[in-house]
């Protein structure tokens, strides 16, 4: 029989397919992540550490099942993301370990294999908690080893292997009680199936390729752009928390079963998140107000959105330029990201290059302004609106435009939080601790904290004379200023610049971020970074172009 | 000093050593780690430490209600440490925010051994 072996090549093919199917079903599997940290990201870090063992095996240049499990392995342990990530990289080291020698499996050493990935997996952890993806390899193994003693081939054991991680994976809910509450599989579990089911496809000769499915099926709500307007059966998105006392969940997600599909009904007794695509969103209301009380109600045409989507996404084709965009005050990004966001980012910045470190940064909507033209509310909102999801972090990175963003938030119906970026380096900070995947709380909190870590400065010009303390300022005096005095007074950048960060420099600082702006050259930029370097070697110095008006540079300090 | 919180009927007062036990637990059920290590020995083998001393290898300082947390861990020969740890981190994080209701300002981890299980 052909299959009756299993050879490098199968088994890195296996791999590949694998990996895409995962990458396909990846929002499908974070949408079920509450243990241990509900953060969502099960699926994207067992996505990513997967990635990472098959870049390893592509580079294989000999096809012995020994070199490519060796390869996964490695891939793997180096590329391992999250706590389902670390444990898929330990099956995987068990794997490879019992495949060191061997030119091909039978499918016995195939499931020896299997077995060797689980005692693996189990020796890193002092005390295993049940009904995680652990449980799940187990039974996986298990069932793999049946089959192989009843004389199976490769396809029929990894057939075996997958139905015994599907029934293991149903059971999870039993094991862990904060699974059942939450009316969720395992995540790490669900992961595991998945990539058992995209192996599987690969020995029966059907190697899955990244991007298959263009629209892959994501009960987020997220729809792809190539789809088209007559997909959608169901038009409105409908999404709303019920708060009540012992609350059934179950019962709750039987009766909105047959209102529409992409269906996700989950929480505790206290509070359910209800998410749904329906045609009609009132019966879905009607039906939780029985349950409840209803919260933060949310109804999206789904036509609607996705022809905004296509026109943006045509737009930004049609010209690169934003400068339409800018006109009214928001710049749309090109290659608008249809990829689920559990919270967007919109930031004010002014000046080409911030722009662009801005973006790089993840931030989906730049909204123009900064000093001396500080956007208006009406500004901010329509950035706010032209966000790619209902909750959005918005960064001000002024102090004077604060006060303008918390007056944005009511009177938008999504969901925004102000995380108060002073100036432009202190948002960059918060924004470098910003995850896409991570929900908008968890993002706040973080990118404050980042924030608070940071100290920072700006090198302008005076305006007119003034007087600060025992200094006289005139009329083009260039200013060091930290961010609640001014330190230093010159009359050139560079110097200037020099006795700020001084000023802003503190035991623990290693790292230095320079922005110059638009009247200064790079040139001149480098050489004031290259005399601080002489002066403190220690530090990590980066020069970026910022391109901003009226400050010569921004600088941040951590 | 432990972090008080007030209420209409009166006040609550959480010991640094609830804090202290649940972070190790909540540590030692993290995939990668197979123990604590006691704080105590800092240099020399590190000592894995039983079940009975949760919190043993973890210190805790909380300030204004704000709580600060060292982890001394032993982890698994083979593993990512830096993933590992940050698991940790989140994981502590988590645990003891949720049942506390206490802000957690940072949870440091030091790994004090590997262990390296028999062959495999």
């Amino acid at each position: 029989m052909a299959q009756d072996t299993l050879t490098g090549e199968m088994l890195r093919n296996c791999m590949r397919s694998a990996a895409a199917v995962l990458e396909e079903q990846k929002a499908a599997v974070n949408a079920l992540n509450v243990f241990p940290v509900p953060d969502g990201d099960t699926g994207t870090n067992m996505s990513l550490t997967m990635q990472a063992a098959v870049r390893e095996a592509d580079r294989c240049a000999t096809l012995g099942v020994s070199d490519v499990g060796r390869a996964i392995s490695l891939g793997s342990l180096m590329g391992a993301r999250g706590n389902s990530g670390v444990i898929l990289s330990q099956l995987f080291r068990g794997l490879g370990k019992s495949m060191e020698g061997r030119s091909e499996l039978s499918p016995v050493d195939l499931a020896r294999a299997f077995q060797n990935g689980v005692e693996t997996a189990y020796k890193a952890v002092m005390r295993p908690v049940e009904g995680t993806i652990l449980t799940v390899a187990r039974e996986m193994s298990r069932s793999a080893a049946r089959a192989a003693r009843d004389g199976a081939t490769i396809k029929d054991v990894l057939e075996a292997a997958k139905a015994g991680a599907e029934v293991a994976l149903v059971k999870t809910p039993d094991l862990l009680p904060v699974l059942k509450h939450a009316g969720v599989v395992d995540a790490g579990g669900k992961g595991l199936v998945v990539i058992l089911d995209g192996m599987l496809q690969a020995v029966e000769g059907h190697v899955v390729e990244p991007g298959r499915l263009a629209a892959a099926e994501e009960p987020g709500g997220a729809f792809h752009i190539t789809a088209e307007i007559e997909e959608i059966t169901f038009t409105y998105d409908t999404q709303l928390l019920v708060s009540a006392s012992g609350l059934e969940l179950d019962e709750l997600r039987e009766q909105l079963q047959p209102l529409g599909d992409s269906m996700l009904v989950v929480g505790t007794p206290e509070l359910a998140k209800v998410h749904i695509h329906t045609n009609n969103p009132g019966l879905v209301l009607e039906t939780c107000l029985k349950y409840g009380d209803l919260r933060e109600v949310g109804v999206e045409n789904m036509r609607q959105q996705f022809e905004a989507l296509k026109a943006a996404r045509m737009a930004s084709e049609a010209s690169q330029q934003a400068l339409a965009g800018a006109a009214q005050g928001v710049v749309d990004l090109p290659g608008l990201e249809v990829e689920r966001k559990e919270a967007a980012v919109v930031a004010v910045a002014v000046g080409e290059g911030l722009g662009h470190i801005f973006r790089s940064l993840g931030v989906d909507v730049l909204v123009n302004g900064g000093q001396t033209m500080n956007p208006s509310t009406e500004e901010l909102v329509n950035g706010i609106a032209a966000a790619p999801c209902q909750k959005v972090i918005l960064l001000p990175n002024n102090t004077n435009i604060i006060m303008a963003a918390k007056q944005a938030i009511e009177l938008t119906d999504r969901q925004v939080e102000v995380v108060p970026s002073p100036n432009i380096p202190k948002g960059i900070a918060a924004l470098l601790a910003y995850n896409p995947q991570a929900d908008l709380e968890v993002n706040c909190s973080r990118m404050v904290r980042a924030m608070d870590q940071t100290r920072s400065g700006e090198v302008t010009f005076a305006v007119r004379k003034a007087r600060h303390g025992d200094v006289e300022i005139s009329e083009g005096d260039v200013l060091g200023i930290t961010e609640d005095e001014i330190v230093a007074v010159g009359t050139d950048p560079s110097t200037v610049l020099g006795i700020l960060l001084e000023r802003l420099l503190g035991q623990n600082s290693e790292f230095v971020s320079i922005f110059f702006g638009e009247d200064v050259t790079a040139e001149e930029a480098e050489a004031a970074a290259a005399v601080i370097q002489d002066r403190h070697p220690e530090l990590e110095i980066e020069v970026h172009h910022g391109g901003q008006p009226l400050f010569y540079y921004l600088v941040s300090v951590e | 000093m432990p972090a008080e919180y007030k209420t209409d009927s009166g006040k609550i007062v959480i010991a640094e050593e609830v804090v202290a036990t649940i972070a190790g637990v909540a540590a030692t059920e993290c995939y990668g780690i197979v123990g604590m290590a006691s704080r105590k020995i800092t240099d020399g083998i590190a000592e894995l430490l039983g079940r009975e001393s949760l919190s043993k290898g973890v210190e805790v300082t909380i300030d204004d209600s704000r709580v600060a947390i060292s982890m001394y861990i032993v982890v698994g020969y083979g593993t990512k440490i830096s993933e590992v740890a940050k698991n940790v981190i989140d994981q502590v994080r988590y645990k003891v925010e949720s049942e506390t209701g206490l802000n957690v300002r940072k949870v440091d981890i030091r790994i004090q051994g590997v262990k390296v299980s028999s062959p495999d």
